[in-house]
Formats: structure tokens, sequence, C-alpha cells
């Protein structure tokens, strides 16, 4: 199961993200046989509701259409758009949400707008085994993206509000993690809401109907009041163990052994793990539970071989936002700066994009299917070139 | 009348005045730099490297070097952390020379309406945008001392003088047609401009105020002037009587909040919007977010700091430091000032880089001039030069 990461950090000059919208929009209406797949992908149609997504032609820009290995992809509407997850079940259902509502399916020939009804941001985006894709952003706008109502995805109640900054789905559960959003009302209640971090989607214990609830350990007390631990990344690696990272370099997984203390009933028990790092992580993937990658500022980047997270040469000093594989030896790290780069099982190395100088773009998340790779990030999609055209 | 200048401010308009004199025949020796270095952006280092990125210049054009000498106008002066810090051309605590400050801030502004900025090596006075006032005698060292908005030998614009008779009300000459100048001296017109039509403190002339009376037995309504007249029926403030029956339902419409009349009869919102305070809400990118209590405030999530991405989601700000929480397409940042910027990834201490001078984040984080030949960064770029041979390329 693959994950995706959205996450918050931005420090791109304004001026590139204009400079990076403005290079999308000249990209927007030069449809052509790339439109759908990469050039080695032989094209394909767009339906007459479809989204036209074009690679830009060769010296129309300052910038090309395409790199060695990756191809931009642009359709109407995502130029002012923050592309924040991208998650792919197989290479034809990918799907993809962003600032704005923004949000997109890929049916392996053609993108399609997915309405939400709202203009808030949608920072995750993950599908669980009964083939529900789920879109979040604050908990107001928690959507199951291919189940419609009225017209628009259909949004759920969790019951809770909170900012939901990343999701992972094993089965039938999606865990995320995000932040409490603080509601003011007056007279202040006599027992204000605690603060959480970490929700989870799934039936209850006693079998019960499948539904959003906090599972985060209570929060530690700061100055005034309880605050927690800014996550910013999960990757679920069974029913049973879950892995979190954030600022400061923590990351964390629950603790599923037999001795450790009960804990609060219905919450996680986490364990903290050494990362060596303070800086903050982003991103955080897995492909077993002996090899886990996660990226962050600075061009951090720690790998989990099921005995400790080590310090990993990275080729990149932007900020890491998003990482994802298709193998142990095929893993994708994308982040500030239009940094992208590869692990091929011995070492990372830089990726060329066709994106140069200042219009190099922030990206933000990085999924796919076996060689399938999107990479999305603010006003800009990318795929890669080597499709084999199989799901993985 | 103005109180007397604070002594600090005197001494610091006196050492501007004195900058201004002895600091303008400071010569300015053309800079070298620019187009030539290379842009650090990328963030990226060759594959397989695992030490410190290369600088800017890694890349630069043969005939460059490296440099180690501050070039004009940039000194190295007592408070800076690094080397050729100071951009004595624009700098305002070190205006054409370290130590040489120009008057500003609130305090020199409130004061003298004015405030002085280093331009070119000099310290150049300036009026204060928020005011209208303006520096007519041409003498700074009463600074911006005329208010254009009520001096009638100055009014709107300096010399502009008022017809005999007429006041300037907020930089114009006189009421606009339909008001009445009732001889107040706020020089404002919403309080010195009155309708002697409908004015309850002037009614049908200058200073006849209507007496208090009970209201009338109808909605929303009162006793007033009206017509010129005073105990005339009409609307109390934020009503009207829209379907013009004021005897059967009084003054029906909350123009404040009704979006079938909002701010007037028959002014309808578009679908979606609704009307707060007699305006139209929100705008088409913004979100109607609840507050709690009935308040509704408009947001655009993706660039409200206290909305950012969601209503009610406020970007953590800087609890030191320079830089200001702000939120871009739905995801909270910092805005760092021309010069600085949020390299250690931590919200508290803001904009804690100054990437402007430091050699070891120039022009963006972890780009690193070469320290072991003392390059400095100026500007944010690693300074290079002309080679004359000998130099490190």
């Amino acid at each position: 199961m693959s994950s995706t990461n959205g996450k918050r950090r931005s420090r791109t000059p304004s001026g590139l993200l204009v400079a990076t919208v403005a290079i999308a929009a000249t990209q927007l209406w030069c449809a052509s046989e790339e439109a759908v797949s990469p050039p080695e992908d032989g094209g394909s149609s767009s339906g007459p509701d479809a989204v036209s997504d074009a690679a830009a032609p060769d010296g129309e820009t300052s910038s090309p259409a395409c790199s060695d290995s990756f191809c931009r992809v642009s359709f109407p509407g995502m130029e002012a758009v923050s592309l924040d997850a991208v998650w792919a079940r197989s290479a034809s259902e990918v799907w993809l949400v962003g600032s704005t509502g923004f949000a997109a399916r890929f049916d392996g020939a053609t993108w399609r707008r997915i309405e939400t009804g709202t203009k808030a941001a949608l920072h995750g985006v993950a599908g669980t085994e009964d083939g529900t894709v789920w879109g979040a952003g604050s908990t107001q706008e928690l959507l199951q993206l291919n189940r419609e109502t009225g017209g628009k995805a259909t949004a759920v109640d969790a019951g809770f509000k909170a900012m939901l900054d990343d999701l992972s789905a094993f089965g039938s559960e999606i865990y995320a993690v995000g932040t409490t959003i603080k509601t003011y009302e007056y007279p202040p209640p006599e027992t204000p809401p605690m603060p959480d971090n970490i929700w989870r989607y799934g039936p209850s214990g006693d079998g019960g109907q499948p539904s959003w609830r906090p599972v985060s350990p209570p929060c530690p007390m700061g100055e005034y009041e309880p605050e927690c631990q800014k996550l910013r990344a999960v990757w679920v690696e069974s029913s049973e163990r879950q892995w979190f990272a954030g600022d400061e370099g923590k990351i964390f997984r629950t603790d599923a052994s037999s001795d450790a203390d009960a804990g609060a009933p219905g919450r996680l028990r986490l364990v903290e793990m050494s990362s060596s790092s303070l800086r903050r992580l982003n991103g955080l993937w897995g492909f077993r539970g002996d090899d886990i990658w996660a990226v962050g500022d600075q061009g951090a980047i720690r790998h989990w071989d099921g005995e400790a997270w080590s310090v990993v040469a990275s080729p990149a000093v932007a900020n890491l936002h998003g990482v994802w594989g298709a193998r142990s030896d095929d893993v994708w790290a994308v982040g500030e700066d239009g940094a992208v780069i590869h692990w091929d099982g011995t070492s990372w190395t830089v990726i060329d994009i066709p994106f140069s100088g200042e219009h190099r773009p922030l990206l933000r998340a990085v999924a796919g299917a076996g060689d399938d790779v999107w990479i999305a990030g603010e006003g800009v999609l990318l795929r890669s070139r080597r499709v084999t055209g199989g799901d993985r | 009348m103005r109180a007397a200048p604070q002594p600090l401010i005197v001494s610091l308009l006196a050492l501007s005045l004195v900058s201004m004199v002895g600091i303008a025949s400071c010569s300015r020796v053309q800079r070298s730099l620019g187009e030539s270095l290379l842009d650090p952006g990328v963030g990226i280092v060759p594959s397989g490297d695992a030490g410190p990125p290369p600088g800017p210049d890694a890349e630069a054009p043969r005939e460059l070097c490296k440099a180690s000498d501050c070039p004009a106008p940039y000194t190295t002066c007592s408070s800076d952390t690094f080397r050729c810090e100071t951009n004595s051309d624009s700098d305002n605590d070190n205006c054409g020379a370290c130590g040489v400050k120009c008057p500003h801030g609130d305090e020199i502004r409130d004061f003298f309406g004015a405030e002085w900025s280093c331009q070119s090596g000099e310290c150049r006075m300036t009026c204060d945008p928020r005011s209208l006032k303006a520096d007519c005698n041409q003498n700074p060292a009463d600074g911006c001392e005329t208010d254009l908005g009520c001096d009638p030998t100055s009014c709107g614009a300096c010399g502009v003088r008022c017809p005999d008779g007429l006041a300037c009300r907020e930089g114009n000459c006189g009421c606009p047609g339909g008001l009445t100048d009732c001889g107040g001296n706020t020089c404002r017109l919403a309080e010195d401009c009155v309708s002697l039509v409908a004015d309850d403190n002037n009614c049908g002339a200058c200073g006849i105020a209507c007496p208090s009376e009970p209201a009338p037995p109808y909605p929303n309504t009162r006793l007033g002037c009206m017509h010129s007249e005073c105990g005339q029926v009409k609307c109390e403030f934020g009503f009207d009587d829209c379907n013009q029956d004021i005897e059967t339902d009084g003054c029906e419409s909350d123009v404040f909040n009704d979006p079938q009349n909002c701010g007037m009869c028959k002014k309808k919102c578009a679908p979606g919007q609704f009307c707060l305070a007699g305006k139209c809400k929100c705008a088409p990118n913004e979100t109607a977010c609840s507050m709690g209590e009935g308040i509704v405030q408009c947001a655009d999530l993706d660039s409200d700091p206290y909305n950012c991405g969601a209503c009610g989601l406020a970007c953590p700000m800087p609890t030191e430091g320079l830089g200001i929480e702000a939120c871009r397409l739905g995801h909270c940042t910092i805005d760092c000032p021309s010069g600085y910027a949020d390299c250690d990834g931590r919200v508290e201490n803001g904009c804690e880089t100054m990437v402007s001078a430091d050699p070891r984040n120039c022009g963006a984080c972890n780009v690193e001039c070469d320290l072991a030949v003392e390059q400095p960064c100026v500007n944010g770029a690693c300074l290079l030069e002309p080679c004359t041979g000998g130099g490190t390329q």
C-alpha cells in the first residue's frame, strides 16, 4: 500500500510561484499526443467532459515539456492550485487533491475533475480496500471522493474539528495526522475539548460501523494547555503497527508489545525513536517493516532497517516533502526548488525535471504504480516517462 | 499645537541633517556583482556528494574570481555579524557611513508627519502616505508641516487656495453637492458636511436640532428630521421601509443583514452570499466561516493566515525575530522581510537567517560561499570580481 504525503512547509518566493503558474498556464492549451500518457506510451484520447492534460511543446517556454525522466502534465484549474497529495491504487486509478478544494481522478487515459463543493485545502488522499477513496483537509471537508451525493463528493461528519495533513491506508483502516482546530466559544466550556494529532477511520473494536475517531495518546501539558507534537506524515505498516513523523525530527511507532502499559482506552501507545535529526520530517513511506524511509527539511533522509534509523547521504539540500517507492530499490523523494531524487538500492541521485532556474516548483507529493510515477506540487504535475503500463 | 520635540528626536534629526550634507559627497564605486553570478536556488548538490553544497559560483565564468574585499557601497560596521553586511546606500542605521541614522519610526512619523530613509547614501525625507501631510515650505527641518486635508491655503495640494467662505474638507474646498458646511472643525466630510433635509441636529438650517420625542407605534421607526422638518416618521438606522407601507409594518427591512435588501431596498445578494453590515459577502473566492456566537467571517482559505486551508485554522506566529505568519495556497508559512529566510524551519524564531550577508546561507538556505578564502556574501550572492591574476577561480 502506498502512502502520500501532503505537507505544509513552503518557502518558495512568491515570484517563483507566479513564474511557475505562468509557465503552467502556457502549457495549458498545448494539447498534444503526450496529453494523456508519456511519449513512450503512445498517447490516447480525452473525453468531451474531461479535463485536458497536455505537455508543453519544446521551445515555447524557457523550460522543455519533458526531461529525460518526467513530462509535465497540465489541465485547466491546476495552475493556481497547490497539488498536495497524490495516491494510486493502480496505473488506471490515480487520485490527486490540493488547495481550493481541488480533486481529480486519472483513469489511465484522462484526468477528470471531482466536484468537492469546498474551497478548503485537501492535504491528503488514500483509499481503503472496499474501494472508497478519502480526500481530507479539515474534518469539515472529509470527503469520499468516489461516492457522490448531490453531484459532489460525499462529505462525512467526523464529529471533531481538525486539519488532517496526511493520510495512509491499510486494508479497511485509514490513519491521519494533523492538528485540532481550536474553537472559541463564549462562555468557554467548562471542559474544553482536548487536542489530538492522530485519528483513525475503521471498524470499531466491537465490530460496529466504521467511523473516524481520535486515537492519539493524551498530549502533554504545555504552558497553558495541552499541546500535541506536530506530526506531518504517517505510514501504516499493518493493523498493529503505524509510523508517524513530524517536527524536530520526531519519529514514533505504535507500541504493539504485549507487555506495554495499557495506555488510555481506545488510544495508541507510541514509542519515540531516535532519528538522529532535529530537522522537521515531512514524508514517510515504507516497503516493509524493516525498510522505511523518512525525508524532511534541508534534504534530510533517514532509513529504518528494522533495527535502527540511520542517516543516509542526501544529494538534496532543499526541504523534502514527500517520499514513495514502487520497490525497495526504486524510491522517490520530492521537495522544494523542484528537488526530485531517486534511490536505486545503493544511493540517492538527482533526477532532472523539465523546469529550470527560478521556475523550479515546490513539489509536495509523489506516488504511482510501478514505473508510472506521478509528482505533484504547486501548479505542477509531472509523470514519469518510463511507464511500463503494468500495475505493480 | 505641537508638543516640544523629544530630545531623542531632535538629536536624531540633527544627525540626519548632518549626514545629508556630510555624506552626500561620498563617491560611489560601480559594483562588479550580479549578472555573472549563478542562480543558487536549485537546492541540489551533485549526486553522490555527501559534503557541503557548492556555492553559487561553482560554475562561474572563468574570468571571475572569488573576492574578499567589500565592494562599495557595502561595508562592515561594528554591529554587523557578517562581513560586508551593511549596504550604506540604503541602511537607515548606517546611511552613507556606519552609525549615521536616518530618523524613522512611529514616533518620528507621528511628530513630523514624515520620516527619513536612506537613499543613495543620503537620508531623504518622505511624507507619511497614510496622512494628507505635505512639505509645502520645502524645509525638511519642520517635516511635512502642511495638512492638505484642512489648510484652506493648501487644500488637496500645496498652494491650492479655497475661495473665500469655503473651508477645506478632506482636501476639497467646501462640501459635496446637497450637503451644507455647518462650520465644524474636524475637516472631515462625514462630520462637517450635513444634509439639512434629514440631519436631526441640523434640520432645515445649521444648528436647528429636533427635539426628542416618543417613538411612533411602528416597528423600527422614530420621529426626526425629514424634508427639513422635525417630527417626521423615519426609519431607525439600519432599517428601511422597502414595501412602502410604514403604517402597517414600519421599517420592516433590516438592510444591514437582509440578503434580499442588502444596504438598500431590492439590492439582492448573489446565491451563496450573505449580507453583513449592508454589504453582500463573501467574494467568489471566499468561504463563509462560522466563528461561533452567530458571527460569520469571509475568508480566502488559500491566503488567510487565520483560516488557512480550513475555517478556524490559524497559522502559528513567530514569537521572536523577524517575519510574520502567512498562508499560501492553504499551507502555513512565514513571510520573511527581504534579505532574511527561515532556514531552520522553526516558526518560533521566525526568519532567523540573514541570507543577504550570511556566507553559509548566501542568497538561500545552505548555499555556502568559499569560507576558506573568506569570500563574503554580498546582497545575497557570493562575491566575485574580475580575475587580476592569482585569484581563486
